[in-house]
């Protein structure tokens, strides 16, 4: 069927009363979330997938999807309004966001951010819907080799991309891969590193895992600050409306963050942040005068939020037409696609098409749902960016516990978060971040999965991969990436 | 500040120190299982390769401690944190035997407590309220099938 076909099919099945209702919890939820300082998209996605245990599968991804790119437009409020980011990826937005806000200009700055992420999460869209049909193609074709070799690729990235050590990013993808192992090995039905308990036969569960290392580590390292205190804000809907000008200042970096946003969102360990960052860097690079960065101007604002939405867009790609995370986010997304039984991979876009075209018209109306949260709605967020943190920790203690014990209603997953907990934060001081434990998670069960299957098939020869010419250039391209980050760690402590 | 570097190079000795202990646990609980041979992997194969890279890595960080540029993203605060794991605690124990509601009550008031600034009744009241929106979001939206409140 015809790419058009699909989407008024998908269209139909996101517009449903049931779908749209899930659709806007999530965006909400994702708002809300994305706008409060320290708590991002990852916690808000951990703490509901429990609650979608019972719902219908579109309607669940729908949810988890929406709070998701929620998140990206609800991170600038508080970047634009307090200085303080409400998500990583929109950190940058501060620079010339708060400037505005100084110069009385707030109102402006939301109203062109909202559609900023409009424009840029709608490029997003498009190229997922005309790229995710040849990508599944191609990825049909893919043989236990070359999916072992993808796998791989994005755990380094994951590992070597960004701004802490390689080396303990790698770590925190080797614990990851070993906890994800822990359980019963699906060949043999070997128990491995279960200490007999009965508890882990089936392994650590994802959400027990993603619960303690990022929701319970964030608030057992965050309670008891006061630097999330926010102030009040006033913003009138009449003064948000920008001029002309500020119009013509914005089109062009709203069309090329979109673009580098689109790019770096598909690759896999370079999300919305990464994106942000870079679109705020080439328009400082080819602007006629690049002082003006930083002084509160339209451009600031713009180029990244149109680069952070559209990646939040394009990381859908790999994820739905590979099964490959590109990003912690979108292994959690891969993991609640596994709990409502529906195995990720090529085969996803034909046996599952419907859920995959319900997904992406749902992203659309997602957006426009955004919009009139983010325009018409935005002082509803900021009298709800008031509430006291030491009011907001113990909300999400309790989620979590509840959330956790919904699972399996068994005191032992809660001992567990605790554990975990426990590690994460334990990792978080010693500068380990926590997201490469998470891919590693989710990914390593399958990598080893196909490494097997591979070397079963080549009669134990390891050359299989360097000989299946999808497989080979990937471990190239992932070969490059180790010799460039290891030439820049030894070239800063050396 | 003066004793910042010592510390900082100590919590990377540290976490080198404790990625190997973990990655040779798991590498010896490996091998344990059966290697088996390249054309047909045993059970042990794929986390025994990884528990030597992580020692490798471990072994790395332990002798960068010292130049190792170290960052951290927390601080510990032992209040807080104190009352977090009790009030998490607290609710595994008595969620099985006295039902949901009494056991997130709990758990809201005592790591509400945690922040030094929120008042005894503060804390109450956010209890009460949370234990209000639980039994809605999970017992009466999601139908959960846990006893809201239990005795014995």
């Amino acid at each position: 069927m015809d790419i058009f076909g699909n989407l008024i099919d998908g269209f139909a099945q996101a517009l449903s009363l049931n779908n749209l209702l899930y659709c806007f919890i999530g965006v909400t939820v994702g708002t809300f979330v994305g706008a409060l300082p320290g708590i991002g998209s990852i916690i808000g996605i951990t703490v509901l997938l429990p609650t979608t245990f019972y719902l219908e599968p579109a309607a669940a991804l729908v949810m988890l999807a929406g709070i998701y790119y929620g998140g990206e437009y609800g991170g600038s409020i508080s970047s634009i309004l307090l200085n303080l980011p409400g998500s990583a990826s929109t950190a940058i937005t501060c620079l010339d966001g708060n400037q505005m806000t100084k110069k009385g200009r707030a109102g402006v700055a939301l109203f062109i951010t909202a559609i900023a992420s409009f424009v840029g999460g709608s490029i997003g869209i498009l190229l997922l819907i005309f790229f995710s049909p040849a990508l599944a193609d191609l990825a049909l074709r893919f043989g236990p080799a070359d999916y072992f070799s993808v796998m791989l690729l994005g755990l380094i990235a994951s590992a070597t991309i960004g701004q802490s050590s390689p080396v303990k990013n790698t770590v925190s993808v080797v614990i990851g891969v070993l906890l994800g192992l822990v359980g019963t090995d699906v060949n043999t039905g070997i128990q491995r590193f279960t200490f007999g308990s009965i508890n882990l036969y089936d392994g650590i569960d994802l959400i027990v895992l993603a619960m303690g290392i990022f929701g319970f580590a964030e608030i057992l390292s965050t309670a008891g600050s006061s630097a999330h205190d926010n102030v009040r804000q006033k913003v009138r809907l009449r003064d948000m409306v920008p001029s002309r000008q500020d119009f013509r200042d914005g089109i062009g970096p709203a069309a090329r963050g979109s673009l580098i946003g689109s790019a770096l969102g598909a690759l896999p360990g370079t999300g919305p942040t990464i994106a942000a960052f870079s679109a705020y860097t080439v328009e400082k690079k080819i602007a006629r005068d690049p002082s003006r960065f930083g002084t509160g101007i339209i451009e600031g604002v713009v180029a990244p939020e149109a680069s952070n939405n559209a990646a939040a867009q394009t990381a859908f790609i790999p994820t739905l037409t590979l099964g490959i995370p590109g990003s912690a986010t979108m292994a959690l997304i891969l993991g609640a696609l596994m709990i409502h039984g529906i195995p990720p991979g090529p085969a996803l876009m034909s046996e599952n098409a419907d859920l995959f075209w319900a997904l992406v018209a749902s992203f659309w109306i997602g957006n426009i749902l955004l919009l009139v949260l983010n325009i018409p709605l935005v002082g509803l967020w900021i009298r709800l960016l008031a509430i006291p943190y030491r009011f907001l920790f113990p909300t999400i203690i309790c989620l979590v516990c509840a959330g956790v014990y919904s699972i399996g209603l068994s005191a032992f997953d809660i001992f567990m978060v605790m554990g975990l907990g426990v590690l994460g934060f334990g990792m978080r001081f010693a500068g380990i971040s926590a997201a490469p434990m998470l891919m590693g998670f989710i990914l390593g069960p399958l990598m080893e999965e196909h490494l097997r299957r591979a070397t079963l098939l080549s009669y134990g020869d390891l050359g299989t991969f360097f000989r299946e010419p999808i497989s080979a250039s990937v471990l190239a391209a992932s070969a490059l990436m180790i010799g460039w980050s290891l030439w820049k760690w030894i070239r800063r402590s050396g | 500040m003066a004793d910042e570097p010592l510390v900082k190079s100590w919590t990377n000795a540290v976490a080198g120190l404790l990625t190997i202990l973990v990655c040779l646990f798991f590498l010896i609980g490996a091998v344990s299982y059966g290697i088996g041979s390249i054309a047909r992997m045993g059970p042990g194969f794929f986390p025994a390769s990884l528990g030597a890279i992580g020692l490798v890595l471990g072994l790395t960080i332990l002798v960068n401690a010292m130049r190792e540029p170290f960052r951290t993203s927390t601080q510990v605060r032992f209040r807080p944190f104190t009352f977090i794991l009790v009030s998490v605690l607290l609710f595994a124990l008595v969620v099985d035997s006295s039902g949901l509601i009494p056991a997130i009550a709990l758990a809201g008031f005592v790591s509400a407590l945690g922040d030094s600034r929120t008042r005894i009744w503060e804390a109450l009241a956010l209890a009460v309220f949370l234990s209000g929106g639980v039994y809605l979001v999970f017992l009466q939206l999601l139908a959960l099938p846990i006893p809201a409140i239990a005795f014995g």
